[in-house]
């Protein structure tokens, strides 16, 4: 699956979505559109919001899903959190 | 999940085991290095320590033990709970548990009273300078000397990465939340074995 990029590979600044198409009928919008604050956040944190949410926001299940102890799960999503706030900030 | 760093499984079980596991682990190793205390002649006088005597009660180890953990579990709950009011405690028991097991493990060293014999020909040699120091003896010393750093700076890892992990703390306030925990639950449990024997 490709990945999708959220800062500039060149000054690492935060990319915006400026093209937008319909593979049925090739139909283009062309703009300037921000990307959703979750779509900021690195891909494995992606992964791991998705599996959280898919577990009911069990940490507990997440932990044995993971195979790693409950307060590792947790300062992941602790971590996650922090990312977050600073993106609401931005 | 690229984020999960391997885990490392000698400095930082507590990254991957589960808390109940870890407990359950920690508790029979307590029971079994009481006993290897009580067969060795060691004593766990102190959160981070274990001399070697001349000879041991069968009791004396087990409530060693029991002080070392819960000075250990009460200062580690007190410093991580400052540092994240979100820590569990379960977890600090767990971190309390498994971080005494190199301390544990240096109970053999003294197989035949090996360790307490060196330590008093050694003595010996300075209260009376006229002997000879025996060279043996000085080897064997040195050889447990590191042995016993090695346990300790083991140890100390182990409750380090464990107050890290558990607290999700960083930096400085880590390190010095970390100092503190370590001097005062040595302190407290120095003053409980004071207070009972």
């Amino acid at each position: 699956m490709k990945k999708l990029p959220v800062s500039c590979p060149s000054c690492a600044s935060a990319l915006q979505v400026s093209s937008l198409s319909c593979t049925s009928c090739d139909t283009v919008i062309q703009g300037s559109y921000s990307l959703p604050m979750l779509l900021q956040l690195p891909q494995e944190e992606q992964d791991f919001i998705l599996e959280f949410v898919l577990s009911g926001g069990s940490l507990k299940a997440m932990a044995k899903k993971l195979d790693r102890s409950y307060p590792t799960v947790r300062n992941l999503l602790d971590d996650i959190i922090e990312n977050l706030k600073q993106l609401r900030n931005e | 999940m690229n984020k999960i760093k391997k885990s490392n499984l000698l400095f930082n079980p507590f990254e991957r085991f589960r808390e109940q596991r870890l407990i359950i682990v920690g508790l029979i190793a307590a029971v079994v290095a009481s006993l290897l205390g009580y067969f060795f002649n060691g004593r766990f006088d102190g959160a981070l320590d274990l001399h070697f005597t001349h000879t041991v009660e069968i009791w004396e180890p087990f409530i060693d033990n029991l002080i070392a953990i819960f000075s250990l579990f009460l200062i580690f709950s007190i410093v991580a709970k400052i540092l994240n009011p979100k820590t569990r405690f379960v977890d600090i028991f767990a971190i309390s548990l498994i971080a005494r097991l190199p301390l544990y493990l240096l109970t053999f060293s003294n197989f035949g009273n090996i360790q307490y014999e060196i330590g008093q020909a050694l003595f010996l040699t300075v209260t009376e300078p006229a002997r000879n120091i025996p060279m043996d003896a000085v080897i064997l010393s040195v050889i447990f000397g590191a042995l016993s750093i090695l346990a300790a700076i083991w140890m100390i890892t182990l409750l380090y990465n464990g107050l890290k992990l558990v607290s999700n703390s960083k930096g400085v306030k880590l390190i010095v939340g970390f100092i503190f925990a370590l001097i005062l639950a040595e302190a407290l449990s120095k003053l409980i074995v004071y207070l009972i024997y």
